[in-house]
C-alpha cells in the first residue's frame, strides 16, 4: 500500500529563500522537495499573499531583477503544486502569541499538517507542538529537522 | 518509436519556436512549470550571495507582516 505523504505547512521566509537562494541550503532543500513532491505542501490565501508581496519588495526584487509576470507565475504554480486550504481556522487566542503568526498556524491545523516549517525562533519554534481537540498535532520545526524527518520517512 | 509518434515528433519539429512554447507550457505539469521558472529566476543576479539574500528576504517578509498587522 503506498505510504501517505507527510503534509506540511512552509512559512513565507521559506518559500522566498528557496526560490531565490542559489547554493545549497535547508530552505533550498525543502523547496526542492515541495516541488519535487517528497511531501504535501499545503497553502493558504494568507501565504500565497505574503510571497507575493514579499518577492514585490523592490531589495527582494533586485536581487534576481525579478518582473511583474514572473512572480505572478511563480506563485500561481505554486498554488497550482500545493493543496490549498482557506486558512481561516479561528480558534487560536492563545497561540502563537504574534497575532502575524497565526494565519500560518491555522493553515496548518485546517489542512491536517503534520508539520509547520519555519526558523521563526523567537515566536513559532518554541511552541514546538500545537495541539488542539479534534486535530492532527502539528509540529513546528526547522527547514532542518524537517529534512532529517523526510529522509527518515 | 512507431511511425505515428514519429510522424508527431516531426511535426512538433517543424513548429516555429513560439508555437513550441505554447505546446510545452500546456503539457508541463505544474511541477516542471515551478522548476523551470525557479531555475531561471536562481540564475540571475551574480554577485549576489546567498547569505545577502537570506538577510533581505527575512526584512522584506517582517516588512510586509508589519505592515499587513497595521491594516
Amino acid at each position: 500500500m503506498p505510504r501517505a505523504l507527510v503534509r506540511a505547512v512552509v512559512d513565507t521566509n521559506i518559500l522566498v529563500r528557496g526560490i531565490l537562494r542559489r547554493r545549497e541550503a535547508a530552505a533550498v532543500r525543502v523547496f526542492d522537495s515541495l516541488v519535487r513532491g517528497d511531501f504535501q505542501p499545503l497553502i493558504s490565501d494568507y501565504i500565497l499573499s505574503e510571497v507575493t508581496k514579499t518577492l514585490q519588495e523592490p531589495e527582494v526584487r533586485a536581487l534576481r531583477r525579478l518582473e511583474d509576470n514572473e512572480i505572478d507565475a511563480i506563485v500561481g504554480a505554486l498554488r497550482d503544486v500545493c493543496e490549498f486550504v482557506p486558512g481561516d481556522y479561528q480558534d487560536l487566542e492563545k497561540v502563537p502569541r504574534d497575532l502575524k503568526d497565526r494565519p500560518i498556524v491555522a493553515a496548518g491545523i485546517e489542512g491536517g499538517a503534520h508539520f509547520l516549517v519555519t526558523d521563526d525562533r523567537r515566536d513559532l519554534l518554541p511552541l514546538k507542538v500545537i495541539l488542539l481537540a479534534g486535530y492532527r498535532p502539528l509540529q513546528i520545526v526547522t527547514p532542518g529537522d524537517f529534512l532529517r524527518h523526510l529522509g527518515a520517512h | 518509436m512507431t511511425r505515428g509518434l514519429a510522424a508527431i515528433k516531426e511535426s512538433i519539429n517543424a513548429l516555429p519556436m513560439e508555437d513550441k512554447a505554447q505546446l510545452l507550457e500546456a503539457v508541463m505539469t505544474p511541477q516542471m512549470r515551478l522548476r523551470i521558472l525557479v531555475n531561471q529566476v536562481r540564475r540571475r543576479g551574480g554577485g549576489v550571495s546567498d547569505r545577502h539574500v537570506d538577510r533581505v528576504v527575512n526584512k522584506a517578509v517582517k516588512r510586509v507582516r508589519r505592515a499587513a498587522g497595521a491594516r
